[in-house]
C-alpha cells in the first residue's frame, strides 16, 4: 500500500517582487498510514503553511501532492471540501468549538455534514464521547467546560468520523502538563485504533516524544 | 431542524443587537401594516362613496356619456320603468334608481344663483346615501306627499348659505324645457345637507323626481344607476346587460370614478414612497447586524469550512439567522399592528378632509390579512437578500485567512 502522504518537489511563496517569502521550497516528503507525525520548526519555517497544505485548507504553488492517492492539484474547490468532510479530521490551538453547540452537537456537526441518519449520528457521537472520557458532560457547551475537556471534545469531533488524516497545529499549547499528556495519549490511542494518520505542528516536547516521526523544517526545507 | 436550531442558537448569542433588529424589523413591519391598512381602508371608503353616488352601474342613452347635449335631456332615457322593472327581476340587483340631472337658476326673490339639480325617487334615493349625505337640518324629502302641498327641495349648505334660507323657506326654481321654454316652479326647503364636496355644497339641490319632470316638462329621466348585492359582480352583470341592451350605454362606477382613481394614486406614491424608505431601514439594518455577525465568526466560518461545510451552507445558516430575526420581526409587526388598529377603534381619532373634500373621516386601520401577508413576506424576502448580500463575502472568504482572523 502507497504512502498516505506524498509530496514531490512542492513549493509555496507569498507576496511578490522585493517581498517574496518562500514559505516552502521544493519539498518531498512520504507519510505513512497510521504514522504519527510532528513538524516541528521554529516560527516562520513553514510548518504551519505545510499544515494546512496537508490539510488541503491552503493551496500549493508547484509540485505535486498525493493524499490517499489523489492528485490534490486537480482537485476542484468543491472537491476538497468534500474530501476534508470524508476523510480530514481537525484540532486547533485554540479547540475552535462552535460555542453555541453543546459539546455532543460539536462532535456530531462532521456527521451531519456527512448526511449520516440521526440514529447512527447519535450512537456514533455516545461512543465518542465515551471513549474521550466525557459522557458526562456531553450536554454542557464549551464555556461551561475545562481547556482539557474542550481539546478532548474537539478530538472526538476530530475522529468520530474515523478519518484517513488528522491535522492538529499545536494540540497541547493551552494545556497543563498532565492535561497535556491525558490529550496525547488519547490521540495516540484512538488513532492506533483506527489506523489514522496525524500531522501534528508542536513545539511541545511533551508532544514529539510521542511521535513516530519528527519532521524538522527550517526557512522552508526538511531537515 | 437541527440547522434551524442552530441559526436560532446563533440570533441568541448577542441577544441585544438582535433584538434591536427584530424591533427595528417589527416597526418598520407594523408602519408598513398600519399605511397599508389605511391606505386599505381609505380606498374602500371611497370606492363605496363614489359607488353609493352614481350606482354600481349607470345606464343611460347611448350618447348620453360621450355627447353634449343641445337642450336638456335631448339624450334622456325614456321608457325607463320598463328596464327598470327587468333590472329589478335580477336576483343580484339591490336597487334600481332612476336620476334626472338639471340645472338652472334658483332665486329667493332678491338674488338669483346657479343650481346643479337632481331630481330622484325618495323612496330608495336616501336608502343608498347612507353616511354620505350628511343632513344638517330639516329633513329628506318625503316619499309620500300630498299632490296640494308645496313640492320639496333639500339644499346644500353653501347654496343655502348664498341664497340665504332656512327649512321653510320657499325658492323659485328656474330652468329650461326639454322643448327649449323656460319654467319656474316654486319648491320649499325641507332640509340642508352637506355633500362632502365643496364645489358640490355651492350649488346642490335634490327634488323628488316627478317634481324634476313637472318643471322639465317631460317624462325621461337622464339615467338608471343600478345597485348590485355585491360589487364584485360588476364586470359581469356589466357583460351582461351589454348584451341585453345594445341600444343604451352601460358605465361602470369606477368608468366615472376619476376623483377615487385620482385619489388612490396619490395614496399609492406617497405610501409607495414611505414604504420603500421602510424596506431600505429593515435591509440596512438586517445588512448591519449580519456583517458584524460574519465578522465576529469569521474564525468560526473558517472551522466550519475546515470540517468540511460548502459556503452555501454557511450563507444558508446565516440566512436562517436573519430569517429568525424576519419572522419574529414580522410577528412583532403583526401584534402592533392588531393593537394600534384596535386602539383606533375606540380612540375616535378624524383625519382631515382628504383633496377636494370638507368632511373630515374617522382614522381606522383595515387589518388585512393580503397586506399582513405581502409586509410579512417582503420582510422576510429583505432580511434573506440582506443575510445573502452580508454572509457571502465571508463564507467565501480563504480558510486560512479565516481561521487567523483576529
Amino acid at each position: 500500500m502507497s504512502a498516505l502522504i506524498q509530496m514531490h518537489d512542492l513549493s509555496k511563496h507569498y507576496g511578490s517582487g522585493s517581498a517574496r517569502v518562500n514559505a516552502l521550497k521544493d519539498l518531498n516528503l512520504e507519510i505513512e498510514r497510521g504514522e504519527f507525525t510532528a513538524l516541528s520548526g521554529p516560527s516562520g519555517s513553514g510548518k504551519s503553511t505545510l499544515l494546512n497544505i496537508c490539510g488541503l485548507i491552503d493551496p500549493f504553488d508547484q509540485g505535486a501532492y498525493f493524499l490517499d492517492n489523489h492528485d490534490v492539484s486537480k482537485m476542484t474547490d468543491t472537491e476538497l471540501t468534500l474530501f476534508r468532510r470524508e476523510k480530514l479530521g481537525f484540532i486547533f490551538q485554540n479547540f475552535n468549538l462552535v460555542p453555541v453547540m453543546s459539546a455532543a452537537e460539536n462532535v456530531e456537526y462532521p456527521l451531519l455534514l456527512q448526511g449520516i441518519p440521526a440514529a447512527q449520528r447519535h450512537s456514533l457521537v455516545s461512543e465518542m464521547m465515551a471513549q474521550v472520557g466525557l459522557s458526562s458532560e456531553q450536554n454542557r457547551r464549551p464555556d461551561q467546560l475545562s481547556g482539557g475537556q474542550r481539546q478532548r471534545v474537539a478530538i472526538a469531533r476530530a475522529l468520530v468520523k474515523k478519518p484517513a488524516l488528522v491535522i492538529a497545529d499545536e494540540p497541547t499549547a493551552n494545556l497543563d502538563t498532565k492535561t497535556a499528556t491525558q490529550v496525547i495519549d488519547l490521540m495516540k490511542t484512538l488513532g492506533s485504533e483506527n489506523q489514522t494518520t496525524f500531522v501534528i505542528a508542536t513545539h511541545d516536547s511533551r508532544m514529539t516524544a510521542h511521535c513516530d516521526r519528527i519532521l524538522e523544517l527550517t526557512d522552508g526545507c526538511l531537515s | 431542524m437541527k440547522w434551524l436550531l442552530f441559526a436560532f442558537n446563533n440570533v441568541l448569542r448577542n441577544r441585544r443587537r438582535s433584538v434591536i433588529t427584530m424591533l427595528i424589523v417589527g416597526i418598520g413591519g407594523a408602519s408598513l401594516m398600519i399605511a397599508g391598512g389605511f391606505g386599505l381602508f381609505t380606498y374602500e371608503s371611497l370606492r363605496e362613496m363614489t359607488a353609493r353616488e352614481t350606482g354600481h352601474l349607470v345606464i343611460a342613452h347611448q350618447h348620453y356619456f360621450d355627447r353634449d347635449e343641445e337642450q336638456a335631456l335631448e339624450f334622456g332615457l325614456p321608457d325607463y320603468q320598463h328596464i327598470s322593472a327587468n333590472l329589478k327581476q335580477r336576483s343580484d340587483t339591490r336597487f334600481v334608481i332612476p336620476r334626472l340631472q338639471f340645472s338652472g337658476l334658483v332665486s329667493n326673490g332678491e338674488k338669483s344663483a346657479i343650481f346643479l339639480g337632481t331630481g330622484v325617487d325618495p323612496s330608495v334615493e336616501f336608502r343608498v346615501s347612507g353616511p354620505f349625505l350628511d343632513v344638517l337640518e330639516g329633513h329628506i324629502l318625503k316619499t309620500d306627499t300630498n299632490p296640494d302641498d308645496e313640492p320639496e327641495a333639500l339644499i346644500a349648505q353653501g347654496l343655502a348659505r348664498s341664497m340665504n334660507v332656512q327649512v321653510g323657506s320657499i325658492l323659485t326654481l328656474l330652468t329650461t324645457t326639454t322643448e327649449g321654454g323656460l319654467n319656474g316652479l316654486d319648491v320649499k326647503v325641507v332640509g340642508i345637507i352637506s355633500t362632502g364636496k365643496p364645489e358640490m355644497d355651492e350649488r346642490k339641490l335634490l327634488v323628488s323626481l316627478p317634481t324634476a319632470q313637472d318643471i322639465l316638462v317631460t317624462d325621461k329621466i337622464s339615467a338608471l344607476s343600478v345597485y348590485l348585492h355585491d360589487m364584485n359582480n360588476v364586470a359581469t352583470v356589466q357583460q351582461e346587460l351589454v348584451t341585453a341592451y345594445p341600444d343604451l350605454s352601460l358605465r361602470s362606477w369606477a368608468d366615472l370614478a376619476n376623483y377615487y382613481f385620482k385619489v388612490r394614486g396619490l395614496y399609492n406614491r406617497i405610501f409607495g414612497v414611505m414604504g420603500l424608505i421602510i424596506i431600505l431601514m429593515v435591509f440596512f439594518a438586517v445588512t448591519n447586524t449580519i456583517t458584524m455577525t460574519v465578522v465576529e465568526r469569521t474564525r468560526e466560518i473558517g472551522t466550519l469550512r475546515a470540517l468540511g461545510s460548502m459556503p452555501g451552507q454557511i450563507v444558508r445558516v446565516f440566512i436562517l439567522e436573519s430569517a429568525c430575526i424576519g419572522i419574529i420581526g414580522a410577528l412583532l409587526a403583526v401584534i402592533l399592528t392588531a393593537i394600534v388598529s384596535l386602539s383606533l377603534v375606540f380612540a375616535g381619532i378624524q383625519m382631515p378632509p382628504p383633496p377636494g373634500m370638507t368632511t373630515p373621516y374617522p382614522l381606522f386601520i383595515n387589518f388585512s390579512l393580503m397586506v399582513v401577508g405581502l409586509t410579512t413576506s417582503s420582510l422576510l424576502i429583505i432580511s434573506v437578500i440582506a443575510a445573502w448580500h452580508a454572509s457571502i463575502k465571508g463564507a467565501r472568504k480563504p480558510i486560512v485567512e479565516a481561521l487567523t482572523h483576529v
